[in-house]
């Protein structure tokens, strides 16, 4: 350990009227934005800088689910041993005496050519222009595919089917490129059970216009205008 | 509710969720904690910044061992989504999902009131909690018992739902027993548009489950008549069936019984003008037109279980549009009614209707 980061350990955390976490053994010491920080075991960086009251902007991220880094907006820039690299910090771990920085040139740079890209991605999104506004993007240097896009592939609606409802009724159809939300085959399936999971995690509301397509036409699956038997 | 106020003897604990901007800035959540301490008094509140996340989860396990909890709530988000990882993350301290609950103070609370004070929202939050106290504590667990279930399970039907049921024991390697009309499988599928008419594009997977049934070594047919008796609890049952005239009744010692009883196909009789020529029966119909081919005349279908008072008016009318459907799909001279009476919901989805227009059936 550093000379440095020994004085940061020794440094009492400053913490906001909450029991302190009890944690012994496998506790990192790593700094964020200049403030000493303490992490537990398996806490990622997203983890601790919620847990003391950072902000770091997630779209993919949903803490009922495994982390996926699709949108690389929790991007930060970790320092350690005169390297410096961005990170996402929704599945990154910190480690002894790491620098951790939200708002480095770096990272808002960074920042700010994802929401450029999502802006061309999705531009039928108000959530995503209103994100984009928030970091002072406003247009975009790309070309927009499609003007009425909604969905930015973020994948949640599928982990939520899977980790959370377990219907797995939607995937991920074809790949790169041309990767959309689908049920296998494009065929709607009776997999999917209605309870509106994937419309409650979507970050665009996009799932909301294509439940139909997931679920098929009740009606014709069930001989009447409700999901069960 | 005295008692479900004062614990019942359970050791509660509330978590609240602060949710980044989402809850913390719109409900006072100190007066919050404040009100559930002194109102509805559990063993252990507490607020954090987000229980969901690694370092607020390892909080409320300690919290749980250190007080002994039996009961968690945590009010947070909705529950739909977030309740499953609690019950999974602390399902190690020996807590069942029935034992963990959740109050969505982020969308029933926080989200949902413009203008109204943090205080005021408190109090609404204060409400949500002390009814799903009441009800956690309410709960009461018990130890669970083992029973022994000895012998095979009997499953008593014959039909579709008996073979589906069958299915999934056998694959299970579970001994069953399924009383049928016929242990010859091939009679058992060419009797199949008598029991089900009018659903002869669903007898191909049905034949499917049924082969498989059939071939399993767990499976034991057998072909006897009426039910008379069954005594019995689980894991020890008697079942007898008459076996007929004066004779003894066979008498079967099983596990468990499953009751697959669907409703039973009528065969119409001489009332309503049945005749066998001009007037059949569905399952008659059917066998015409697996015989001599779809029939190019006028065809009306009589929905008439409302007049005889049988239950069954949607899955006939289902019947009767398939067949006419059919018909009508298959030979363009045909022509197609359906006559039913008005008591009826017509179980037919608005893409049927259109389809049903288009080929002119009435």
């Amino acid at each position: 350990m550093s000379k440095l980061a020994k004085k940061k350990a020794s440094t009492p955390v400053k913490k906001k009227k909450r029991a302190p976490i009890k944690q012994k053994a496998g506790v990192i010491n790593f700094t964020i934005d200049g403030h000493p920080v303490q992490a537990g075991e398996g806490w990622t960086i997203l983890d601790t800088a919620r847990h003391y009251g950072f902000f770091i902007p997630t779209l993919c991220y949903h803490e009922a689910l495994q982390p996926m880094g699709a949108c690389r907006l929790c991007m930060v820039e970790a320092r350690q041993n005169g390297s410096e690299r961005l990170v996402a910090s929704c599945f990154s771990h910190p480690q002894e005496g790491m620098e951790i920085l939200l708002n480095s040139e770096r990272v808002q740079n960074g920042r700010r050519w994802i929401m450029e890209m999502l802006l061309a991605a999705v531009p039928n999104s108000p959530e995503i222009k209103k994100m984009a506004r928030e970091f002072g993007v406003v247009s975009t240097r790309f070309t927009a595919e499609d003007p009425m896009e909604e969905c930015l592939r973020c994948g949640l609606c599928i982990r939520v089917c899977e980790e959370i409802v377990g219907a797995k009724a939607i995937s991920f159809g074809s790949r790169g490129v041309t990767k959309h939300v689908a049920t296998p085959y494009m065929v709607p399936n009776d997999a999917c059970v209605s309870c509106g999971s994937c419309v409650a995690v979507c970050p665009t509301l996009a799932a909301q216009t294509r439940l139909d397509k997931f679920r098929g036409d009740i009606a014709q699956r069930t001989g009447h205008g409700y999901a069960h038997y | 509710m005295t008692a479900l106020m004062s614990g019942n003897g359970t050791r509660c604990g509330v978590f609240l969720c602060q949710c980044g901007p989402k809850i913390a800035p719109k409900v006072d959540l100190p007066a919050l904690e404040q009100m559930i301490r002194e109102e509805l008094s559990p063993e252990w509140v507490e607020t954090l910044p987000f229980p969901c996340m690694a370092p607020g989860m390892e909080e409320v396990k300690r919290a749980i061992r250190e007080n002994q909890l039996d009961r968690v709530l945590v009010a947070g988000c909705e529950p739909r989504v977030m309740l499953r990882k609690f019950q999974r993350d602390l399902r190690e301290l020996g807590l069942d999902a029935e034992q963990i609950d959740m109050v969505n103070l982020r969308d029933h609370v926080a989200l949902v009131h413009a203008g109204e004070s943090p205080e005021d929202l408190a109090r609404k939050g204060s409400k949500l909690v002390a009814a799903e106290l009441s009800g956690l504590r309410a709960i009461k667990t018990l130890a669970p018992q083992k029973v022994e279930c000895q012998g095979p399970v009997m499953i008593l039907g014959g039909g579709m739902a008996t073979y589906s049921a069958a299915l999934e024991l056998v694959r299970a390697g579970i001994d069953t027993i399924i009383s049928v009309a016929s242990d010859e499988l091939e009679d058992e599928i060419r009797m199949l548009h008598e029991r089900y008419p009018g659903e002869r594009h669903f007898h191909g997977r049905l034949r499917k489950i049924m082969r498989e049934v059939y071939e399993s070594p767990h499976i034991r047919m057998i072909t006897r008549g009426e039910v008379e008796k069954i005594t019995g609890n689980w894991g020890d049952y008697t079942v007898s069936f008459s076996a007929g005239g004066d004779q003894l009744p066979q008498i079967y010692k099983v596990g468990a019984v499953i009751a697959a009883l669907d409703g039973e196909m009528l065969h119409q009789g001489p009332d309503f003008g049945h005749d066998g020529v001009r007037v059949l029966c569905h399952t008659e119909l059917e066998e015409q037109i697996w015989v001599h081919g779809v029939p190019g005349h006028r065809l009306v279908f009589w929905v008439n279980d409302i007049e005889t008072s049988r239950p069954w008016d949607q899955l006939s009318f289902r019947g009767a549009w398939n067949l006419a459907r059919n018909i009508r799909m298959h030979n363009v001279n045909s022509q197609a009614g359906i006559l039913f009476n008005n008591q009826i919901t017509i179980p037919l989805s608005t893409a049927e209707r259109v389809q049903a227009r288009e080929l002119g059936i009435k």
